[in-house]
């Protein structure tokens, strides 16, 4: 990196060989507004905020799109800048609906903030009125046109970032207006309700329907945490007021998605509609009820020291669970411990971030649409970029659309063929990969990039505590369900239906809690900590977000305090 | 090769086609098969000539005559006298509307030989689907000539130095521009040639593209070569069929000869190009957002840099230029820099391509060296404005260009002039107007479509854009504010400065050049509540209305008349002016310019109908006092027809006036200045008694303020004093010889003349009239009467220059005053072609009064010319060449009486030692809207404040000071809102087919001979009331069409 010198407002700063003057003055603490600039988007350059004056350029330049050179002379503000900055905004201002008292983002909007920023106290311009469409058919988040300032940071989001490129414009000079397809509603369009436009939208155009009017930034706290709902382990931000979850955000930092969610990580956890468990309870007679922590633990450890101890018990762990508790469980199940995933495994040394590099891609027996959805924003995001995919199979219909070519399941000559043609293959495969590509995948071993999909959230955690997933006959009378915020499957439900003697650990009313002897409240997700194990092998922090009910256990202390008294 | 006696071109062009062309082809295989001449006479499809405005065009060599408005009708005649027997078929000759004369061959046409041609050399002259032809014509040599014999840079360096500028608009230096491609890292590199014309009223590159599309190639090729791309694309929007079936048929042909795709002409050069349609997106022209739609893309333009130069197509440098920079490369190769640059202006070399259109006499295609005047081109090639109206602006550079008004026409046409002058070159749009147009509205216009044609991404561009349209159109429907003009100055501003593209900050340019030359016509509607141009409906409930100065209420009284309710129609009349009978004999009838009846047949005959109800009033007029006394007296000096209308309103508003005339008698000029055959006495008698019908009026003739009565002593009699002194004194012509007995100056003449004295002293005179406005129209027809053995007519410029009333100098010449020579022998008007147009040679200017003992001899004149000794010409702010005198062409009339009649002056002397300020010009300077004089109390209208003018016009500032006066003296302010004219009620009206279709019916009219016997009221007026009825039932009642 060669490093330059030039004089932003009379100062002499320092910035690298390729950065624009925006990154120059990012780098030197100097704030130049911007509303069409996101980190991690391509600049374009239009909303003319960050138009700067620098010697030698015909007319004013944007800092954004503008590099910088060496001894570079450059003003971010004057009086001029400053007149034409605030006539800017006025236009925004009149040409929308942007009466702030009224917006669900006052307070954390970047246009009204840039308003106060530059007394921007009136405007001088007839307002246009237009009466535009408020577009509220997705369930999660509505989309309202009299907000939008058309900076295209939704547009873009969706095509560089989601790779969904579901959104863009239609009609153009006044008229212009985002659209999700071609100008269907986004209920209508191919949305997946990733919610990535919400995130990067400045203003109040794009609006989560659950925190709406909930409060602003400043009434909120943020919880770095990771999302526990499929095994890619995104970075997520949870935010909270008053101890309970309002809304979730992709981590733009973290790995491996980089702040790409998807609508079961980002939305749909907050509309749990299940009976939370907030207190142990045990049998009496035909019912259940509220029992003390320390009744609740004893009955437990009589009741398995009546079958025979843990020996002569099932434990069966939901992935949900986090690596911490999966110790625990281990040291208490040993052997018997087993995890609710099905038998077959995918493994692979690659990460996710290779599909970045890959001319092609290869899928096989993952739904990316459906199970690793954020999965399908990096096939989508590498075929936008020109590289190709190949599906064997299925891989979901929106993913098929975008796949240069569509093998039979079984196709290993197929697969053979084009890996053979591809320069940097990248492979990524899911659970239900049939046998034999499984097979042909095994013996390419490390020749191309395997990413494998794990199917439950930390079920790579589980299988590094040595826990295997549950095979018919290693089920016995006793069962120790630790199901966390996990549903329960049929298969285990069949099981504990069985069961003689039933333990459960989990944080919602669920088909088989009338049948339990003792029921331990398992902390959400919300309240959970520890770490897991993504499918990539990655570990990711979990951080609790709210507050435990006083008193609560987390999974490991729950197993922990049973292992003690069976002692 | 069969050879050929004649070559018949017919032109393909989109017009041309749109007028029939293909079965003009059509009719002539069948025409040519009949008469067996298949094998002598070949068949040429050529793409367009460039004259439209003409088109279908017909031209055969080897003669190269040239054949108009062909039909397929005509084909038959073409052939028959044409082809088989030699003959011209002169009804489809070209006429020139500056001489009235045929025009046979093509290269002698106005409209081609003031063109220089070097773009469109081949345009119209050969086939473009044929490659041959485009061979034979020299094509493909200057590929030949790069390729073989140059190097890449010395093509660069030979493009550079002819000095080509890019013909897209913005004048980059193409040479530059290749070198940056060429010394660009990475590739492949690509050329892009931008045919992506969208500005309205344009259509160069696609006559191009149509006419010789091997041109454009073979640019492409040597660009290609230079730079070292081996692709390129042509970017051309759909809408253009043809140019693209011809540009396909051009790329198959030069692929199948070897000129696209490897090894060409045996080098190392390959090249291929690629034709994208684009989907028709104005902001496509901007080449940052063509690559984005070449690329799939939604066409919009990202900030620069980077320059395609250097990530262009697909990220890879790439070069864009115009059609027409690349159709001049093979020229500059082939014939070397130094020829180019020695075309056209210093820093604007060679030609440039025009489509000129709007209201202008030729429309069409035109190529001109750049530095050419505009005034050249619009008045020489255009041939002037169409139906002889006024000039008024020419927009040049599209909707993104400028308007530049009269007083510009001498700039020179080229990149730098034209963007100094706040207008753009553009890609080569040029719209003329004419004083119809409103330049609000027509800024609007331009402003509606760089709005709706923006891409919608900056906010300067799409919420300026849609403010700045917001409050134009606010303005032409008069709900503008007078604080909208700063505002549009601040958003134009926030625009020019903020902008991402060119488009955006090109959008406000038609709004801001408007503003800067037409403040007024933005502030009469703003303040006044008036369209001048009469085009915007809001303010103008008919166009006549709005070419009446004084608005007067003509559609419904022209119903009433067709209705015979006369009485009504003149109260209508009177409301707005109570002059009928003297404006139905000589008002210049501004409303009939502006009458669309006009446009489908004549204008309705207003002035005659007028004239007709005035002769017919049953009743003496009465006028009405509208309020009561106030006590209050006002002095108007003047008894001309703005002091009398002045007088008249303010009786009605209830003031006592006192009239002071200096003269016996009331009536000013109308009197003193009109002779009886057009205006008799008895009329302006009965007109001026019925005005003062209306009582509160004294009137003190043989008064002359200064004279017998001194302004300070008015002043303390009366609350308010009105100069209305007119404009007596006359222009002297400023060269030896005019004290000399025999010199009597026009207004001078008409003067003793209507006051009745001797004028037995003309009798047998030969008397030279100096001028041509309508005293010396009068002046001269007067001698005629009085007995004058010959008058001559001196004008400085041509005849259709005079501002005399055409039908003036028409009567004046049947009476037999001849302009150049004049006799009065009438009855010899027959005279050769010859003579005939020898009358028309005006351009004389006496430079001295010769005399013999104290008396006029004669009178010694010089020739002008229009242009000067290098043929160049100078417009003035009139929109009319100055003449420049021709050195030694003196000669000398020999005249017994010289008249001149050069203008007229005010006499300021007394007024300046009042404190009464005058203007430059010599005229009283007053306050806009409320005409005070710098004296408290002392307002003033008529010709001493505007110059000499019509009796309408006073009229008009006579109602309207009378209003100032009364706000003034009522304390009211006088910039009280102006009111929007009155909307006529809604009412039946039909027309039917008979008066769709009745010509204008015309008023009797004494033969010349015996007319000029004596001072008889020349017009009669119609015969019968039936003919003034059906000629009132033409009115087509337009003030209808926007009623509620």
């Amino acid at each position: 990196m060669t490093t330059i010198t030039l004089t932003i407002d009379g100062k002499e700063v320092k910035g690298e060989q390729g950065d624009t003057i925006l990154e120059v003055c990012k780098r030197n603490g100097i704030d130049v507004p911007t509303l069409c600039h996101f980190d991690g988007l391509a600049e374009r350059g239009l909303c003319r905020m960050c138009l700067v004056e620098a010697k030698g350029e015909r007319g004013l330049v944007p800092a954004c799109t503008t590099e910088a050179r060496d001894g570079m002379e450059v003003t971010t503000e004057n009086e001029k800048l400053t007149a034409l900055r605030r006539a800017n905004l006025e236009l925004l201002f009149s040409e929308k609906n942007h009466f702030c008292m009224f917006c669900e983002m006052s307070g954390d909007c970047e246009l009204q903030n840039l308003a106060y920023r530059y007394g921007m106290d009136h405007v001088r311009y007839d307002y246009s009125w237009p009466k535009l469409p408020v577009d509220a058919t997705r369930k999660y988040f509505l989309f309202d046109q009299n907000r939008c300032i058309l900076c295209r940071r939704c547009v873009r989001a969706c095509e560089e970032l989601a790779g969904h490129g579901v959104l863009g414009l239609k009609d153009r000079g006044p008229k212009t207006l985002v659209c999700a397809d071609l100008d269907y509603t986004f209920g209508e369009s191919t949305c997946v309700s990733c919610g990535t436009c919400l995130q990067v939208c400045p203003t109040g155009a794009l609006v989560d329907k659950k925190s709406a009017y909930l409060g602003r930034e400043i009434h909120f706290d943020r919880t770095k945490s990771t999302c526990t709902f499929c095994s890619v382990g995104c970075g997520i931000e949870i935010l909270t007021r008053d101890g309970l979850p309002v809304r979730i955000e992709g981590d733009w930092e973290a790995e491996p998605s980089h702040g790409i969610l998807c609508v079961a990580g980002r939305f749909e956890p907050l509309y749990e509609a299940r009976k939370r468990i907030k207190h142990p309870m045990a049998r009496c007679g035909s019912s259940l009820v509220e029992v003390s922590w320390e009744e609740a633990l004893s009955l437990t450890a009589e009741a398995i020291k009546g079958v025979g101890g843990p020996s002569a018990v099932t434990g069966i762990i939901s992935p949900r669970a986090t690596n911490e508790a999966a110790s625990a469980f281990k040291r208490l199940f040993d052997e018997n411990a087993h995890s609710t995933t099905p038998p077959k495994t995918t493994a692979g040394d690659g990460k996710l971030s290779d599909i970045e590099e890959g001319d092609w891609i290869f899928i096989a027996g993952a739904d990316l649409d459906e199970e690793f959805r954020v999965v399908s924003s990096f096939v989508k995001r590498a075929v936008n970029r020109g590289a190709k995919a190949a599906v064997s199979g299925s891989a979901g219909e929106r993913v098929d659309k975008k796949a240069a070519k569509i093998l039979a399941e079984d196709d290993v000559a197929g697969l053979e063929k084009l890996i053979a043609e591809s320069e940097r293959p990248v492979f990524v495969w899911g659970p239900a990969t049939h046998p034999t590509v499984v097979k042909y995948l095994q013996g390419l071993k490390n020749k191309i990039k395997q990413i494998g999909l794990a199917a439950g959230a930390n079920n790579r955690g589980l299988e590094k505590a040595g826990i295997n997933p549950l095979c018919e006959s290693s089920t016995r009378e006793a069962l120790y369900l630790l199901i966390a915020d996990d549903v329960v499957s049929c298969e285990i439900e069949e099981k504990a239906r069985k069961a003689k003697t039933l333990i459960i650990q989990s944080s919602y009313i669920n088909e088989i809690a009338e049948r339990a002897d003792v029921i331990f409240p398992s902390p959400p997700w919300f309240e959970r900590s520890g770490t897991y194990t993504n499918t990539e092998g990655r570990l990711c922090r979990l951080n609790r977000a709210c507050k435990h009910p006083k008193g609560a256990l987390s999974d490991e202390e729950i197993v922990d305090a049973v292992r003690r008294l069976l002692r | 090769m069969p050879l050929y006696r004649a070559h018949v071109l017919v032109c393909r062009g989109t017009g041309c086609t749109a007028g029939g062309s293909v079965e003009i082809l059509e009719a002539f295989r069948k025409e040519l098969a009949d008469k067996h001449l298949e094998d002598e006479v070949m068949l040429v499809e050529t793409g367009c000539h460039g004259m439209c405005e003409r088109g279908p065009n017909v031209v055969i060599y080897p003669e190269g005559v040239y054949y108009c408005n062909v039909s397929p009708l005509d084909v038959h005649e073409i052939v028959e006298e044409h082809l088989y027997k030699g003959c011209l078929v002169e009804r489809l000759l070209y006429t020139s509307p500056e001489l009235m004369q045929k025009i046979v061959y093509y290269k002698d046409l106005p409209f081609y030989n003031r063109q220089h041609r070097i773009i469109l050399r081949n345009c119209g002259f050969i086939d473009p689907e044929n490659i041959e032809e485009y061979i034979a014509c020299d094509g493909y040599q200057a590929l030949a000539k790069a390729l073989l014999s140059m190097t890449p840079d010395g093509v660069i360096e030979e493009v550079k130095r002819s000095g080509l500028r890019g013909r897209g608009g913005a004048g980059f230096p193409t040479g530059l521009k290749w070198s940056f491609t060429k010394k660009a890292r990475g590739g492949p590199k690509y050329i892009i040639c931008n045919a992506d014309e969208g500005d309205p009223g344009a259509f160069m590159d696609r006559s191009l593209l149509e006419g010789d599309p091997h041109s454009l190639i073979e640019g492409m090729l040597i660009a290609g070569y230079a730079i070292g791309a081996k692709e390129g694309y042509v970017y051309c929007r759909a809408e253009y069929p043809l140019a693209i079936r011809r540009l396909k048929i051009a790329i198959a042909q030069a692929e199948e000869y070897g000129l696209l795709g490897e090894d060409i002409l045996g080098t190392n050069h390959s090249f291929r190009i690629k034709l994208k349609e684009g989907a028709g997106a104005f902001v496509c022209g901007e080449e940052t957002a063509l690559i984005a739609s070449i690329e799939g893309r939604r066409g919009e333009p990202r900030p620069r840099p980077p320059f395609p130069a250097n990530s262009g197509l697909w990220g890879k440098p790439t070069n864009i230029n115009n059609v027409k920079s690349y159709a001049s490369v093979p020229q500059i190769i082939l014939n070397g820099a130094e020829w180019f640059s020695s075309i056209g202006a210093a820093r604007s070399p060679g030609t440039a391509v025009f489509a000129l259109t709007g209201k202008v006499k030729n429309t069409g295609l035109v190529e001109i060296p750049m530095g050419t005047p505009l005034g050249n081109i619009i008045f020489d090639i255009g041939s002037g404005i169409a139906k002889d109206r006024k000039f008024k602006a020419v927009q040049t550079g599209g909707p993104l260009g400028g308007c530049i008004p009269v007083q510009m026409l001498n700039l020179p046409v080229d990149f730098d002039s034209l963007t100094a002058a706040g207008a753009l070159m553009g890609s080569g749009g040029m719209i003329v107007v004419d004083e119809n147009t409103c330049m609000v509205e027509l800024a609007r216009f331009f402003l509606q479509f760089a709005v709706a044609e923006s891409c919608g991404q900056c906010p300067p561009c799409r919420i300026g854009g849609q403010k700045l349209l917001e409050i134009l159109t606010r303005i032409t429907q008069g709900a503008g504010k007078v604080e909208d003009l700063a505002m549009i100055e601040d958003i134009a501003g926030v625009m020019k400065e903020g902008s991402l593209c060119a488009l955006g900050q090109g959008t406000p340019n038609p709004v801001l050049t408007a503003l800067k030359y037409f403040r007024d016509e933005f502030e009469a509607h703003i303040i006044d509540k008036r369209c001048p141009a009469g085009v915007c409906t809001a303010f103008a409930p008919s166009p006549c209305r709005s070419g009446c100065p004084a608005e007067v209420n003509i559609p419904e009284y022209i119903s009433l008349i067709a209705d015979g309710k006369y009485d009504e129609a003149l109260a209508v009349h009177r409301q707005s002016n109570p002059f009928p009978s003297v404006c139905g004999r000589v008002c210049p009838a501004f409303c009939e310019d502006k009458c669309r009846r006009g446009e489908v047949d004549d204008p309705v005959a207003v002035r005659d109908l007028k004239r007709f109800m005035a002769d017919h009033e049953s009743a003496p007029w009465v006028p009405e006092q509208l309020e009561p006394d106030k006590g209050e007296s006002v002095a108007i000096v003047g008894g001309g027809p703005g002091g009398l209308t002045a007088a008249l309103r303010l009786a009605q508003f209830g003031y006592r006036c006192t009239i002071y005339e200096a003269l016996p008698k009331l009536g000013g000029m109308m009197r003193y200045g009109i002779p009886d055959y057009r205006l008799p006495k008895s009329v302006l008698d009965d007109e001026i008694s019925s005005i003062l019908r209306v009582g509160k009026i004294e009137v003190k003739t043989n008064t002359a303020l200064g004279k017998d009565v001194a302004l300070s002593g008015v002043l303390k009699e009366h609350a308010a004093v009105l100069l209305a002194i007119g404009a007596q004194g006359s222009h002297r012509l400023d060269i030896p010889g005019e004290e000399l007995e025999g010199v009597v100056h026009g207004v001078e003449l008409l003067q003793r003349l209507n006051s009745g004295e001797d004028m037995s002293f003309v009798k047998g005179k030969r008397v030279a009239v100096v001028g041509g406005g309508n005293v010396a129209m009068d002046a001269a027809r007067s001698l005629l009467r009085l007995g004058a053995a010959e008058v001559h007519v001196v004008y400085r410029r041509e005849r259709r220059d005079m501002p005399a009333l055409t039908e003036e100098i028409e009567a004046a010449e049947e009476e037999g005053v001849h302009f150049h020579l004049a006799t009065r022998r009438w009855r010899r008007r027959m005279i050769s072609a010859e003579e005939e147009r020898a009358k028309f040679h005006f351009l004389a200017a006496p430079t001295e009064i010769l005399g013999a003992e104290g008396k006029v001899t004669g009178i010694k004149c010089q020739r002008l010319s229009l242009t000067d000794a290098h043929g160049k010409a100078e417009f003035d702010s009139s929109a009319r060449k100055r003449p420049v005198p021709v050195e030694g062409s003196y000669f000398t009339l020999h005249v017994d009486m010289i008249v001149p009649a050069v203008g007229q002056t005010i006499d300021m002397s007394l007024l300046r030692e009042e404190g009464i300020n005058q203007n430059r010009d010599g005229t009283i300077s007053v306050q806009p809207r409320t005409f005070l004089t710098s004296r408290e109390r002392v307002f003033a209208i008529g010709d001493a404040v505007i110059g000499p003018a019509s009796v309408v016009e006073a009229v008009s500032q006579g109602n309207k000071v009378a209003k100032a006066i009364h706000r003034y003296l009522r304390g009211i302010d006088p910039l009280e809102p102006a009111q929007f004219l009155d909307r006529p009620e809604p009412e039946r009206y039909e027309l039917n087919e008979e008066d769709a279709e009745r010509p204008r019916a015309k008023t009797n009219i004494l033969a010349p001979e015996v007319r000029v016997c004596d001072f008889r009221e020349v017009d009669l007026g119609y015969p019968a009331p039936e003919v003034a009825h059906r000629e009132a039932r033409r009115c087509l009642r337009c003030d209808l069409e926007t009623r509620e």
